[in-house]
């Protein structure tokens, strides 16, 4: 009797387990293709060089991702880009969170998820504790997609800041008043890791020397 | 004569320091290594002069007028004047280390750089009209090279944040950098790089951490570093430098 329970005990606890293990399975996509994506512009506009900033909170807009060779999963994000009838220079800024930065790889992918081009995190410029990286996006009558995920390179590691940090106090003695100013050095560090904000916006400079921007 | 040269650049730090976000800094256009793939020979426009200097950024004297202004000033002069000994002494040029290190950089990357001469203005030379950061307003036409790089230095020495002991001096380097087409019109790249992001009215420019070896807590302790605090104005401007030819 015993070991007949036994039997059924270990019977149900595989099928929990495997059930388990199929909605994980399920939960995480195989490709691209199967991500969930963004549209950018997150505001229609008429061309892509009018769209406006948009900003992806990483967290809780990744989706879980299975490596081709199935032995990775990761967080990534999936944008669609409209497709866009001139060129556009679009700034991708990594923002750090308050608990960590997004070592952002970047894939650009064609309207059929084949990738373009692989843009791994050394190539983003530190800006303070932000990261940026600019694309330069060819005419294109199709949509094309940017997928980030964290660069397995840089989890791990740690983003440091040392930077000046001006403050200003007001004092008085009854009769007269004023203010005093000065700075101390101010250190930040934040681990690289699955946060922050990925901030796409489109570079309005007519790159003319001596020109304004083309708005 | 010398004590006007000192209050016309107090005010100008002054001036920068109440302006803030004011300032038009260069504007962060990234290089499309596409487009200008056959871009190989970069002639270097020269340079306005530079000094050596050493400054506390958010000095406290500053609150108090001119009065305050004067003995901030008074204060830190002969510092100044210790460092760029120092930096004689010790034949440390900084325009020589950077157009080396640039040069090494770039060629690595395929670059070939030929710098005008001079490659910087003697101090007082006239020179064009350039913007607040330094760069040019306007370029000729080049028909010896492919691009034209206007490289021009901001604040470089040695600067604290402020004047307590956690705020130490650092070396400090600030680049601009415009890259122009043959024709002078177009804009290739442009940019400012800051080692030791000390200065907070900045608008996001590329930033380099200061190495942690050249650190000192006061300037007594950056006296008696010596030649250790010129070597670490040397590691700075390679590395200002290497960033540059990174982003090209």
């Amino acid at each position: 009797m015993c070991l007949l329970r036994l039997v059924v005990l270990c019977a149900l606890l595989f099928a929990t387990c495997g059930a388990v293990a199929q909605a994980e399975d399920a939960a995480c996509a195989h490709s691209p293709a199967e991500l969930r994506a963004f549209v950018y512009p997150a505001v229609p506009a008429s061309t892509l060089r009018d769209a406006k900033s948009a900003d992806y909170v990483f967290a809780a807009n990744a989706q879980c991702l299975q490596s081709a060779d199935e032995q990775r999963r990761a967080p990534a994000l999936l944008i669609r880009i409209d497709k866009c009838a001139e060129p556009a220079n679009l700034h991708l800024t990594s923002i750090s969170g308050k608990e960590a930065t997004l070592p952002a790889r970047l894939q650009v992918l064609d309207e059929n998820f084949t990738e373009l081009k692989d843009y791994p995190f050394d190539r983003f410029v530190k800006r303070g504790m932000d990261y940026t990286l600019t694309l330069f996006l060819n005419p294109s009558p199709q949509p094309r997609y940017l997928l980030v995920m964290p660069d397995s390179e840089w989890l791990g590691r740690v983003n440091h800041l040392t930077a000046g940090n001006r403050w200003t106090a007001f004092w008085s003695t009854g009769t007269v008043m004023g203010t005093i100013s000065n700075g101390t050095e101010v250190r930040r560090e934040l681990p690289f890791g699955s946060g922050g904000t990925m901030r796409i916006e489109v570079e309005t400079d007519n790159r003319v020397v001596g020109g304004a921007h083309a708005h | 004569m010398n004590r006007f040269h000192w209050m016309s650049r107090l005010a100008a730090v002054a001036v920068l320091l109440a302006l803030g976000g004011c300032v038009t800094a260069p504007k962060h256009l990234a290089y499309n290594h596409e487009e200008a793939a056959s871009t190989k020979r970069i002639v270097v426009l020269s340079m306005r002069h530079s000094d050596i200097d050493l400054l506390i950024v958010n000095n406290p004297g500053y609150s108090f007028g001119l009065i305050g202004m004067a003995i901030a000033e008074a204060n830190r002069a002969p510092k100044s004047h210790w460092l760029k000994d120092e930096v004689a002494r010790d034949h440390f040029d900084h325009v020589v280390e950077f157009r080396a290190a640039l040069t090494a950089a770039m060629s690595a990357r395929g670059y070939e750089l030929r710098w005008s001469d001079p490659v910087q203005l003697p101090d007082g030379a006239k020179d064009v009209a350039r913007e607040q950061f330094g760069l040019r307003k306007a370029y000729g036409p080049v028909s010896d090279a492919d691009a034209q790089l206007d490289v021009d230095f901001g604040f470089v020495g040695y600067a604290a944040a402020g004047s307590t002991d956690s705020a130490p001096y650092r070396p400090t380097v600030v680049v601009s950098a415009r890259l122009v087409g043959a024709d002078g019109k177009r804009v290739l790249f442009e940019d400012y790089i800051v080692y030791n992001s000390v200065f907070s009215f900045m608008d996001k420019p590329i930033t380099i951490d200061p190495d942690d070896h050249y650190r000192y807590p006061e300037f007594n302790a950056l006296h008696d570093a010596g030649p250790d605090a010129v070597k670490g104005l040397q590691v700075a401007f390679r590395a200002a430098a290497e960033e540059l030819a990174k982003q090209l």
